[in-house]
C-alpha cells in the first residue's frame, strides 16, 4: 500500500472516528433533552392530576351544596345519584335509597311525563317542565324541572336534572291573583269613579263608574290625555299645580268643573294620590272621582237663599221702624186727646174717673216704651259695625254720670275695668240695662250697686252686685227670655234682659246670676278679650 | 442540511468513484465540518454545494446529473430505513401529491429542524400531477431522481418535464404524466 493510499485511509478513519464522537455527543445531548422533556411531562402530569382532583372536588361541592335538588337517573328513571337537597325535596331518608322516579309522578300527570320523557331523549334536554309529584312522604308538590341527557361517547346513558319546589310559589301566585281579583271587583263595582294616569296624563285605567260619570266608554278613554277628553274651563292652573304635587309624592283633594261627553257641566271632587313603581319612582297617579254636581247646586241655591234672606231682613228692619213710628204717632195722639179731655173736664170728673185717666196715661207710656224696646231688640242683630277697643272703665264712669241715681243708692266701681273689643253703643246699652235694673229693684233704705271685673284666660268676667229684692231661683232661667218680667212695673217691659243676653252673645260671652230673695242679686257676664 | 444527506452522498461517492476521489473533493473543499459527518447532525448546505462542485469538476458530470443519480441512491436509503412509510401508498401519484401533507410531516418527527422544500400541487388526476417546487437550494434534480424512483418502486413509469419558473432553479414546475 502506497504512502498516499495510507494517508487517504488514515484521513478517512480519522473522519469516521470524529463522526462517531460527534454522533455520540449528539446522542448524549438528545438523551439529556429527552430526560428533561420527560421530567417536564411528569411534572405537568402531576399538575394535571391535581387540577383534575381539584375540579372533581369542586364539582362534588357544587353537587352537594347546590340549593336546588340535583338528581342523576338512568334512562328508565332509576336514581343513580342525588344530592341532599333532593333527599329533602323528594322525601327520602338518605341519598343511598334506590328508587324509580317515575313512581313519584302524580297519576294525573302520567301522560305529560311520558311525552316530556320522549322529548328529553329526542332533543337531549327539557326546560321549565312543571309537574305535580307525590313524594316518598306522600306530600303533593308542584316542581319545576330542567333536565338534560348525559352522553358517553355520543350514546345517551343517563339524565341529570335540577328540580325546584314551586309549590309555595304557586300558592302565593294563586293568593296574589285572588287578591287582585278581589280588588279588581271592588274597583269595578264601587260607586266612585277611578282613573289611573301616567306621568304624561295618559289614561291607563278607568273603572265602570268613571265611564258612567264621564259618559265615555273605557275604549274611548284609554290612552287619551285626560284633560283633552274631559275639557276643563279655566282650571289649567289647578291641573298643573296638582300634577306637580303628584310628582312630588303628595296626595290631595280638589274640585274640578268638567264637561262630560254630553257637554253637561259637572262638578267633581277628586282625591288623587301618586302611583309608584317597584323602584319607588312616581309613575303616575290614581284619582278617585265623586260627582258632587247636586251638592254643588244645593250650595249655590243656599248662597242665593242667604242673600235673599239678608235682603228680606233689611226690609223687615225697615218695616219695623216704619211700624213702630206709625204705631207711636196714634199713641201720641191718644195721649194728647186724653190730656185735652182731662183739662177740659177739670172739676167735672170725679176722683175715680181722674184715676182711670192717669192709668190710661201710664198704659200709653208703657205701650210707647214697649214699641221702643221691640225696635231696639230687633235692631241689635243687624249691626254690621266692626268691633273696636272699648275702655269699659271710661264707659261705666260716663254712664254713672248720666243715669238717674236716687240719693239712697250708691253706684261704685270696685276696680279698674278692662278694655275689650266690641261695639261701644251695645256695650253701653248692656251696662245701662244691668245697672238701671239693679237700681230699679233696690228696696232697702241704703242701697248699693257694685261693679268689678276679673281677667280670665280668654275672657273678662264682669260682675254687677246689688242689695235689692233678689230673684227667686225658679225664675233664674226665665228672666233672659223676651217679654218676661217679674215685676209689672211701668218702667219694665221685660225686654231689657233679653237685649242684654243678645249683646253678650254678640261678644262671645255668657251671662248668669246668683241671687237670694230679699238679700240681693249679682249678675256675672263674660266678654271676649 | 441534514447529516444523512451528507453521509449517504459520501458513501455513494466512495462507492462509485473510490476513496481517493472522496478524499480529493473533501480536501479541495473548504469545510467547516472538516468532512466529518454523522447522519444525525446538521451541516451547512454550502458544504454540499462545494462537494458537488468539486465532484462535478473532477468527473465532468453535471451537478444536475450528479443530483439525479444521488437521488436514485437516496430513494434506496428511504426504502431500507422507512419501509412503513412507503407501504401506506398504493400509487406513485398519490404518494408524490402528499409529500407536503404527509411525508414532510413524518420527516419533521425525526428531524424537527430540517429545512424542507415545498411542493404545491396545481393539478392532480389519476395519471397526471403538476406541482411547483420551491427551495432556496435549487435541488430540483434531486427531487426528479426521487420521483423517478418512486414510479419505479410502484412498477410504473412516467414522463416528467421540468419547467424552470425562476432561472436559478429555486422555483420549478414539475409536470408528471404517468405512462
Amino acid at each position: 500500500m502506497s504512502q498516499k493510499e495510507l494517508d487517504i485511509l488514515r484521513r478517512a478513519l480519522a473522519r469516521e472516528k470524529a463522526a462517531r464522537k460527534q454522533a455520540e455527543k449528539i446522542l448524549e445531548d438528545k438523551a439529556a433533552e429527552l430526560y428533561e422533556a420527560k421530567q417536564k411531562l411528569e411534572k405537568s402530569y402531576i399538575e394535571l392530576e391535581d387540577l383534575l382532583s381539584r375540579k372533581d372536588s369542586q364539582l362534588q361541592g357544587v353537587f352537594e351544596n347546590i340549593v336546588d335538588a340535583y338528581v342523576i337517573m338512568d334512562l328508565f328513571g332509576n336514581i343513580l345519584k342525588m344530592n341532599n337537597a333532593s333527599v329533602k325535596l323528594l322525601g327520602f331518608s338518605d341519598a343511598k335509597e334506590s328508587f324509580n322516579l317515575l313512581e313519584m309522578v302524580h297519576p294525573k300527570e302520567a301522560d305529560r311525563v311520558t311525552e316530556s320523557f320522549k322529548l328529553l331523549l329526542e332533543q337531549g334536554a327539557i326546560t321549565d317542565f312543571e309537574l305535580y309529584i307525590i313524594t316518598r312522604r306522600n306530600e303533593e308538590k308542584l316542581v319545576h324541572i330542567n333536565a338534560s341527557i348525559i352522553y358517553d361517547k355520543g350514546i345517551a346513558v343517563a339524565a341529570q336534572g335540577i328540580v325546584r319546589d314551586i309549590t309555595l310559589d304557586n300558592i302565593y301566585q294563586k293568593r296574589l291573583e285572588a287578591e287582585r281579583a278581589k280588588y279588581s271587583q271592588i274597583i269595578a263595582n264601587m260607586n266612585l269613579g277611578l282613573m289611573e294616569v301616567d306621568n304624561k296624563d295618559s289614561i291607563l285605567m278607568v273603572n265602570q263608574s268613571f265611564s258612567e260619570m264621564s259618559g265615555f266608554s273605557e275604549e274611548e278613554l284609554i290612552g287619551k290625555r285626560a284633560k283633552r277628553i274631559l275639557p276643563i274651563e279655566g282650571q289649567g292652573d289647578t291641573i298643573r299645580f296638582e300634577h306637580l304635587r303628584r310628582r312630588n309624592g303628595e296626595s290631595s283633594s280638589y274640585e274640578l268643573k268638567i264637561k262630560n261627553k254630553l257637554g253637561q257641566l259637572k262638578h267633581w271632587l277628586i282625591s288623587a294620590a301618586p302611583n309608584y313603581n317597584l323602584e319607588g319612582e312616581v309613575v303616575g297617579s290614581i284619582g278617585i272621582h265623586l260627582d258632587i254636581t247636586d251638592l254643588k247646586n244645593l250650595e249655590i241655591q243656599k248662597g242665593n237663599l242667604l242673600s235673599k234672606l239678608a235682603k228680606s231682613n233689611d226690609e223687615l228692619q225697615e218695616y219695623a221702624h216704619i211700624v213702630s213710628h206709625d204705631l207711636k204717632s196714634p199713641l201720641r195722639s191718644i195721649n194728647a186727646l186724653v190730656n185735652w179731655i182731662q183739662e177740659d173736664n177739670k172739676g167735672k170728673f170725679d176722683e175715680a174717673s181722674m184715676q182711670n185717666f192717669s192709668l190710661i196715661e201710664m198704659t200709653l207710656e208703657k205701650m210707647d216704651q214697649l214699641i221702643s224696646d221691640v225696635l231696639n231688640y230687633s235692631s241689635i242683630g243687624f249691626s254690621d259695625k266692626e268691633k273696636h277697643p272699648v275702655d269699659l272703665n271710661h264707659l261705666v264712669h260716663d254712664l254713672i254720670g248720666i243715669l238717674y241715681i236716687p240719693d239712697h243708692v250708691t253706684v261704685e266701681v270696685e276696680n279698674t275695668l278692662p278694655e275689650v273689643n266690641g261695639d261701644k253703643t251695645k256695650l253701653h246699652q248692656l251696662f245701662q240695662n244691668l245697672i238701671s235694673n239693679a237700681i230699679k229693684f233696690i228696696d232697702k233704705e241704703k242701697g248699693y250697686v257694685k261693679i268689678s271685673a276679673e281677667e280670665l284666660p280668654t275672657h273678662y268676667k264682669v260682675s254687677i252686685r246689688d242689695n235689692g229684692m233678689g230673684i227667686d231661683k225658679k225664675f233664674h232661667d226665665k228672666i233672659f227670655k223676651i217679654f218676661h218680667s217679674l215685676n209689672k212695673s211701668k218702667e219694665s217691659t221685660g225686654i231689657g234682659l233679653s237685649i242684654v243676653k243678645k249683646i253678650i252673645d254678640l261678644h262671645d260671652g255668657e251671662i248668669w246670676l246668683e241671687s237670694e230673695p230679699e238679700m240681693g242679686t249679682t249678675f256675672f257676664f263674660t266678654l271676649k278679650k | 442540511m441534514k447529516g444523512i444527506v451528507f453521509t449517504e452522498f459520501l458513501d455513494l461517492v466512495e462507492d462509485k468513484f473510490g476513496l481517493e476521489m472522496l478524499d480529493n473533493i473533501i480536501n479541495a473543499s473548504d469545510l467547516e465540518s472538516q468532512g466529518v459527518y454523522t447522519s444525525v447532525g446538521t451541516y451547512k448546505f454550502s458544504e454540499m454545494l462545494q462537494l458537488l462542485q468539486h465532484l462535478s469538476a473532477n468527473t465532468g458530470i453535471s451537478i444536475d446529473d450528479l443530483l439525479l443519480v444521488y437521488a436514485e441512491h437516496f430513494f434506496g436509503v428511504l426504502e431500507d430505513s422507512y419501509p412503513g412509510l412507503l407501504k401506506t401508498y398504493k400509487d406513485p401519484i398519490e404518494m408524490l401529491s402528499s409529500i407536503e401533507n404527509h411525508i414532510h410531516v413524518e420527516v419533521r418527527k425525526i428531524y424537527p429542524d430540517a429545512e424542507l422544500p415545498t411542493f404545491e400541487v396545481l393539478e392532480k388526476t389519476d395519471n397526471r400531477l403538476i406541482m411547483i417546487y420551491k427551495s432556496s437550494r435549487a435541488m430540483h434534480h434531486f427531487g426528479l431522481g426521487l420521483m423517478n424512483k418512486t414510479f419505479e418502486h410502484f412498477n410504473s413509469t412516467a414522463s416528467i418535464v421540468l419547467e424552470k419558473i425562476k432561472e436559478d432553479g429555486t422555483e420549478v414546475k414539475f409536470i408528471i404524466n404517468k405512462n
